[in-house]
């Protein structure tokens, strides 16, 4: 049994009457002390599925399909039942580290408020947790961090804050939303690097949701590639970032600089991704922007194809498109 | 602190209101004379060196009417102001969190009593549940509540999307703790200002409905009562309008600087 298990999760927002898909039938599983990518654009869904999974998602917000949880479905929860789920059993990291903390209360209580919310706890026992706990994330001189106001931190510190509070109830799974966007490229690879640290000690599974392909190249045993709410391909990092089948994944992956194609014009994948409002209901997602598009990709959403654990979502076969979109 | 204090209109409020409450904590041990007590073969006194201030109509000290005076006002704005806070506080942090329909019904009353002309309002209460202090001191705070419930409202609207309340959720925390231990702190500064200013405007609502005649009851010392005994003799005895009068005018003047001064601190004018 997965930690975490999405089955035909399909999110939609009521809006003016429309049913608008986020996310579509998509299938998402996750083990324990696992680390797992999903990758996508912006705009294409991986940060509704994260909110989902938090039960976060706004009051116009349908759900159908299940979120297995530890065994249970968290789609019929009600909202003290997920209160007792988020910051204990999942935790989640942000994009911004800059907004995601009270600027008016010191970081120290701000952590130790999610030991006393969640568990029980006297206030000097809950203290010293949070010292070892800014200890673990290396912050230095824990005693002034904890006194400290957000704003006297920098952003890296505030992302470890971050990460510390998100893994202080020891939950089993850390929903990392672009945890390193916002960032500077070498405080970045020190929070991956904690990251993929914390995983390996506590054996916290990670959902590292990323739009940066090189970032989960040899951190993550498993990828899933979303585009436009649906999960297009899914499979080992390893597969997908040297044997990528579908033509987005390839274009994803055509389109990152790299020593070969050096000098020449880096590929881009033409066209935006549609906003909720312009998607079509029916076909392959992709299709709009596929340069090997064929008229059955506008009517039929196609079968999802499975290659030794490797699946992808295109009605032609990796060699049809290998041909297809070199020729 | 210091930040506070380097504010002139802060200062300046300050030092007011320090000399008035010098007034009030001295009036509560001793006063130069019973404050009740007549003398009708001194009345309308000038000032001298027995009646610092002079004598009323009646003979009564003056100097001790005042200080008795401004108990009254700082206890019935103090009294109107802090429940007005209080109430306004909770409906607006409910109705901001919360939205609405709920948000909705509460706000067009809150504009309805809004729409009255606050002094009226107080009138209509005080005609129907009759004067005295604990009257006196509903009707203003009632006059209250509708500023703090907007202020603390658009402050609930403007956080409760912000990231820090989102990842406070994401994070476990209840509804309450939120609005409370997070948002609250947040909008305090906007708060202490708007209480300042209510004060000031608790001070002279009360000073004029105890000038009608439906506020406090004579012969208790209020400033709106002397006030209104003393413009009989405004002519015979123009010292006896004047204390009164700039007493509350320093009163008004010292909360209104500090409400400024707050909210000059606060990142400007609103």
């Amino acid at each position: 049994m997965s930690l975490l298990s999405l089955r035909d999760f399909t999110l939609s927002f009521n809006e003016g009457g429309r049913l608008l898909n986020a996310v579509k039938n998509i299938f998402l599983d996750i083990e324990e002390s696992e680390m797992v990518a999903l990758i996508g654009e912006s705009g294409c869904g991986k940060s509704a599925t994260a909110l989902s999974l938090m039960g976060l998602s706004n009051d116009d917000a349908e759900y159908t399909g299940h979120i297995f949880f530890e065994g249970k479905d968290l789609a019929v929860f009600d909202e003290r039942e997920w209160r007792s789920i988020r910051g204990e059993r999942i935790s989640m990291i942000f994009q911004e580290p800059m907004t995601a903390l009270n600027p008016l209360l010191r970081v120290g209580p701000q952590i130790m408020e999610m030991l006393l919310v969640h568990q029980r706890i006297d206030k000097k026992n809950a203290k010293k947790m949070v010292l070892q706990m800014l200890k673990s994330v290396n912050l230095a001189d824990e005693e002034r961090i904890y006194k400290s106001y957000p704003h006297q931190l920098s952003g890296g510190q505030r992302q470890r804050i971050m990460i510390a509070m998100a893994l202080i109830n020891n939950p089993s799974l850390l929903i990392a939303d672009e945890p390193t966007t916002a960032l500077d490229v070498t405080i970045q690879a020190e929070i991956i690097d904690l990251i993929k640290r914390m995983n390996e000690q506590k054996g916290t599974a990670v959902l590292l949701i990323s739009h940066n392909l090189s970032l989960v190249k040899g951190l993550t045993k498993r990828a899933y590639i979303m585009y436009s709410g649906s999960i297009v391909e899914s499979g080992r990092t390893e597969d997908i970032l040297s044997f990528p089948i579908h033509p987005y994944t390839r274009g994803l992956i055509a389109s990152i600089p790299n020593v070969k194609n050096r000098g020449k014009r880096l590929y881009s994948i033409a066209g935006t991704v549609p906003s909720l409002e312009e998607r079509s209901n029916c076909g392959c997602p992709f299709a709009p922007r596929c340069t090997i598009r064929s008229d059955r990709c506008f009517s039929n959403f196609p079968k999802q194809k499975d290659i030794q654990g490797h699946s992808y979502s295109c009605f032609f076969s990796p060699d049809e498109i290998e041909e297809r979109m070199n020729g | 602190m210091k930040r506070y204090f380097s504010n002139p209109s802060f200062l300046i409020g300050s030092i007011i209101l320090f000399m008035m409450l010098a007034l009030l904590v001295i009036s509560f041990f001793h006063t130069p004379y019973d404050v009740t007590a007549m003398d009708l073969a001194n009345k309308l006194a000038k000032p001298s060196q027995e009646h610092f201030l002079g004598t009323d109509q009646f003979g009564r000290d003056i100097l001790s009417r005042v200080m008795k005076g401004i108990e009254v006002s700082l206890l019935i704005g103090f009294m109107a102001v802090s429940s007005g806070l209080l109430f306004g506080l909770l409906i607006g942090s409910f109705s901001g969190y919360f939205g609405g329909r709920l948000d909705e019904i509460i706000m067009k009353i809150i504009d309805t009593l809004m729409a009255f002309p606050g002094v009226l309002l107080a009138m209509m209460l005080i005609a129907v549940f009759g004067n005295g202090l604990l009257n006196t001191i509903i009707a203003l705070s009632v006059m209250a509540v509708p500023r703090f419930a907007r202020i603390t409202r658009s402050g609930y609207m403007e956080l409760r999307d912000s990231d820090f309340v989102k990842a406070e959720r994401i994070r476990g925390a209840g509804s309450l703790r939120i609005m409370f231990s997070h948002i609250l702190p947040n909008i305090v500064s906007e708060l202490s200002a708007t209480a300042s200013l209510s004060f000031a405007s608790a001070i002279m609502s009360e000073a004029g409905l105890s000038y009608l005649g439906l506020g406090m009851q004579p012969p208790s010392p209020s400033l709106g009562i002397m006030l209104s005994e003393a413009q009989d003799y405004m002519l015979r005895a123009p010292w006896y309008v004047l204390i009164p009068t700039i007493t509350i005018a320093l009163l008004v003047i010292a909360f209104n600087l500090i409400g400024d001064g707050l909210q000059e601190m606060n990142g400007g004018v609103k």
